[in-house]
């Protein structure tokens, strides 16, 4: 080396003189170049490289076979038909390339995996994807044979509810490489999804309904398209939305009324869109109980007044809401109105929690806490936290502060904040004109268009109310619905709420909402105010648990698929019940009956749980009975559904991420469909299974000595351009 | 207990409203029967609100304001002591049919309908105020004057049927179980008293949107209480039948 670099200086000492310093600097670098190509062949270098001996290893291939592989945005054909293209004979391309060097496994896969001959068979119909499952099932099948890796061709739509964490660690362990295809576009060119829709479990018959909907597209920005609720094949609601950007989520709120009792299935639909790719993600289903029954409001009022005889005339003939009024008279006397039968509140407000907590909800008019006595005051917090019912407190002379409930236990579930002493204080007295919050103009409450839109033009044109009660905030997780302001425009909470334990506390500071029926400007065939009381009142009672509650892990599942049956059993006091028998009565959509006994979970109290499978297509009704010794502790039903799963459509795109991961964590490599040429080599060289040591020499290649010519030219053109040669 | 305490309580009012009565009944000049000097500000709570037609004057003074002021204060004040009802003492409202007032008072009085007349105006939002809600008690209304009343109401609720009320009815049990109301005779007429509704809707089952004292004059009974005009017994059940109204008006 040190005789090479010397002779190069030697060379070109006589030319010093008539070559500049740069054109000096370019041939020294270039001779010294050609001297590094020939030192590197000299040294012989050689790479080793552990090859898969072919035949001698076995590969397993994983096609996707579920419904998603249809989508045809795979060079517009579906997902599918790459891998009949390539996998369906031997002598499809990829499969003929990779069985030159490999024993191949194939496995077909979705729901469940299992081991086919080739692709050829592939329906492309499978409700699901479970992608640990089946990395597990092969991994299992191919367990001790000389495995070289696994290869998976799919779109990566998993839609497993578990994640196939498991699966990964178990491949890393054991130390076989994943080699993936994704299949498809990650994103899809023309779509429109209905990605959520979030509904209540069961609402009462009659109840405003605010849904959000949650709407993602592609290639549809800022088109108007209907968003449709569909109900027994009616469409129930109807809106106009406007489509966000490529990408984006938007949240939609569809208003609508539960029309008609019984297991509704309602449909939330937004119609096929030109060139759309999927349809099938365009409509999103939700299941709801709409339930029918007399849901009992005791309704406490202090003093006669007109608030009682309004909210009586709103709920008048309403099948659903039945307000019990015990209306105090003087001191000691009371007017019961609405009762069911003569004993009903005989000694006036309920003396035990077994009669207080046979209500749904009770509303405190202006009364004085000092009308109850300690115990009394500790019920109805009680009937709110561990009941779980609803507590409305009117304004009035007697209410909230002025009513002495600062302090109290009632005065602890309110939403609002209570300043003590008020009970002495002088008399208040301001108008509110009263407008909706930014949650009350979309609450389903606060509703008061028989037509279910949000209404704020409404709430402007209702006259002034008048409050008495100083009440100037809420407490910390409490919502305000409604505002008002008074003269001076100081605004206050006008209508609040909030959850307290098991159950929720509302504060509706006004002493004469019954203006919204009477006032001059009012006409008489206004509803704002029957609108207004019943909308309140079905909140009021909404969710308020039964002694026995139920729910299921799943409102749909597919056929063999298990479902978790949870029920929750209480005593007419509330308190949980742990030594009850409960069995839950399923009803096929054959017509036969299976029971299913629960057992107590002992995690927690009152809680029972069974696990039921279903092994057909259809409705399957629930009915969970619970008794202890000679006691019936009440009855609790739902439904589910057995379906095959539509899932595979939401969020269609190709899912490389989850492909990538899946190949970068156990050692092999994420290709795209159309870029698979140096797949089989890499399997090749993944060093698993069966290898030989490939030792392959750098010197000898004919590069090297391409790029020895390629120097040498350089320096003598350079040479000659500048006339040193 | 609740009767002894109205029995009492007529005497109480006898002794605490009788300077007052006296001051009137000796001074009817001095009466103010311009509904403007009546007219208080809406606080919420429910003054007692007596109609004002246009009429001839009857017995000293316009018909309407027959035993006005001193009928509508002593009943006030039994109300206030024999219920917690917080209506307002401080004032009583004197407001015609077409005044929009009248909506922010439902229940309202009016006295000797059988010289009532009603102008399109007045009936429109008299029939408003009674199919919203609102609930009107007639009162001291003469035998012979029932057709120029049904006339008139007929120009309010031109369907409107009357119907006898019987002693079952709620209306009289809604504070006191009053036995029979054969007691508040007429004092200027003879026969028995008759009590008529009308029903929103004409159901029954529904609320009584107007309570018609025929042949009766209960106010008359709260007037003289402080006089011993009466027996103890007639005036405590003419109090009876006021509180039951009211009750029976807050709540239905």
């Amino acid at each position: 080396m040190a005789l090479g670099v010397a002779f190069a200086l030697l060379t070109y000492r006589r030319v010093r003189r008539q070559a500049r310093g740069r054109d000096r600097a370019i041939l020294i670098g270039l001779r010294l170049a050609a001297f590094a190509v020939v030192l590197f062949c000299l040294a012989r270098p050689a790479i080793i490289l552990k090859a898969a001996v072919p035949q001698q290893n076995f590969l397993g291939v994983l096609v996707d076979d579920s419904r998603s592989m249809q989508i045809p945005d795979q060079d517009g054909k579906p997902r599918g038909e790459f891998i009949k293209k390539n996998f369906s004979a031997a002598e499809s391309p990829m499969l003929a390339e990779l069985t030159k060097r490999f024993a191949v496994r194939q496995f077909k896969f979705a729901t469940n995996a299992e081991r086919v001959q080739n692709s050829a068979g592939l329906t492309l119909d499978g409700t699901s994807t479970r992608l640990g499952d089946a990395l597990d099932r092969a991994r299992d099948e191919l367990s001790g044979l000389p495995l070289s890796g696994l290869l998976v061709l799919s779109d990566g739509a998993d839609t497993a509810d578990t994640t196939f964490e498991d699966s990964l660690s178990q491949l890393k362990a054991q130390g076989i490489p994943v080699f993936t295809i994704g299949i498809g576009q990650e994103r899809l060119g023309h779509d429109v999804q209905i990605s959520r829709v979030d509904t209540p479990r069961r609402v009462l018959k009659g109840t405003a309904l605010v849904v959000d909907v949650v709407v993602m597209q592609t290639g549809y920005a800022g088109q108007k398209v209907p968003l449709n609720v569909e109900s027994d094949g009616r469409i129930i609601a109807q809106e106009t939305i406007t489509l966000p950007r490529d990408g984006e989520s938007s949240t939609f709120r569809m208003h609508f009324t539960a029309p008609e009792a019984g297991l509704k299935t309602f449909q939330f639909r937004i119609p096929e869109q030109p060139a759309e790719v999927v349809k099938q993600n365009n409509v999103r289903a939700s299941r709801l109980e709409v339930y029918d029954r007399h849901e009992k409001v005791l309704y406490y009022e202090g003093e006669p007044r007109f608030e009682a005889k309004f909210i009586r005339q709103a709920l008048e003939g309403d099948e659903n809401v039945q307000v019990v009024l015990l209306q105090r008279t003087n001191e000691k006397k009371y007017l019961r109105l609405g009762v069911d039968d003569e004993n009903e509140l005989f000694g006036g407000f309920p003396t035990t929690r077994a009669e207080l907590f046979a209500y749904r909800s009770i509303i405190l008019g202006s009364v004085p806490a000092s009308a109850f006595t300690a115990d009394q005051l500790k019920m109805i917090a009680e009937f709110v936290n561990v009941r779980g019912g609803g507590l409305l407190m009117l304004g009035g002379r007697k209410a909230f502060s002025e009513g002495g409930w600062a302090g109290t236990p009632v005065g602890e579930v309110l939403p609002v904040v209570l300043t003590p002493g008020l009970e002495q204080a002088a008399e208040y007295f301001a108008s509110i004109s009263i407008e909706p919050t930014r949650e009350g103009l979309e609450h389903p409450a606060t509703q008061i268009n028989e037509a279910e839109k949000p209404s704020p033009e409404r709430w402007a044109k209702l006259p002034e109310l008048s409050t008495v009660n100083r009440i100037s905030k809420v407490k910390a997780g409490a919502t305000t619905l409604l505002n008002g302001a008074d003269e001076g425009r100081t605004e206050r909470p006008i209508l609040s709420y909030q959850r307290y334990g098991r159950g929720k506390a509302i504060a509706f500071s006004v002493q004469d909402a019954w203006l919204w029926r009477m006032h001059a400007s009012m006409a008489v065939e206004d509803t704002t105010h029957r609108t207004f009381w019943r909308r309140l009142l079905r909140w009021l009672v909404d969710d308020v648990p039964d002694r026995v509650e139920m729910s299921a892990s799943q409102d749909t599942v597919e056929p063999g698929q298990p479902v978790t049956l949870v029920a929750e059993v209480r005593d007419k006091e509330y308190a949980p019940v742990n030594d009850a028998s409960a069995v839950a009565h399923v009803t096929l959509p054959s017509g036969k009956v299976e029971d299913v006994p629960l057992d107590w979970t002992v995690a927690k109290p009152g809680e029972y749980k069974g696990v039921f499978t279903p092994s057909e297509n259809g409705e399957f009704k629930v009915r969970v009975g619970a008794a202890r010794a000679a006691e019936d502790l009440g009855a609790a039903s739902l439904s589910f559904l057995a379906a095959p799963s539509v899932s595979e459509y939401f969020d269609a795109g190709m899912r490389a991420p989850l492909l990538r991961r899946l190949a970068e964590e156990t050692g092999g490599r994420y290709y795209a469909a159309n870029d698979t040429a140096a797949l089989a080599e890499a399997i090749s060289y993944s060093g698993r299974g069966v290898t030989v040591v490939d030792e392959r020499d750098l010197w000898d290649m004919p590069v090297n000595f391409l790029l020895f010519l390629g120097i040498i030219g350089t320096e003598w053109a350079f040479r000659r351009a500048k006339g040193l040669a | 207990m609740l009767k002894r305490a109205t029995a009492v309580l007529v005497i109480v009012a006898a002794a605490t409203a009788g300077a007052y009565a006296q001051r009137n009944r000796g001074g009817q000049q001095n009466i103010q029967y311009d509904p403007g000097s009546q007219r208080a500000k809406y606080d919420g709570r429910w003054a007692f609100v007596r109609l004002r037609y246009t009429s001839g004057f009857g017995r000293g003074g316009p018909a309407w304001a027959h035993d006005y002021p001193i009928g509508e204060q002593h009943f006030l004040q039994i109300v206030k002591f024999v219920t917690n009802a917080d209506v307002r003492e401080d004032t009583t409202q004197i407001l015609t049919l077409d005044d929009p007032e009248i909506f922010k008072y439902p229940i309202v009085y009016m006295a000797e309908p059988g010289y009532w007349t009603v102008n399109e105006k007045e009936a429109s939002n008299f029939r408003a105020y009674l199919q919203k809600g609102g609930m009107v008690i007639f009162d001291d209304f003469h035998y012979q004057d029932w057709p120029y009343f049904e006339q008139s109401m007929k120009q309010v609720l031109p369907d409107a049927k009357f119907m006898d009320l019987d002693i079952a009815n709620p209306l009289f049990h809604s504070f006191f179980d009053v036995p029979s109301f054969d007691v508040v005779h007429n004092m200027y007429d003879q026969g028995r008293p008759i009590f008529r509704g009308i029903y929103e809707d004409n159901d029954p089952k529904k609320r009584l949107l107007a309570i018609i004292n025929y042949n009766t004059d209960i106010s008359e009974y709260w007037e003289y209480s402080a006089t011993g005009f009466n027996p103890v017994s007639d005036t405590n059940q003419a109090y009876q039948i006021g509180v039951n109204w009211i009750i029976y008006g807050f709540t239905h």
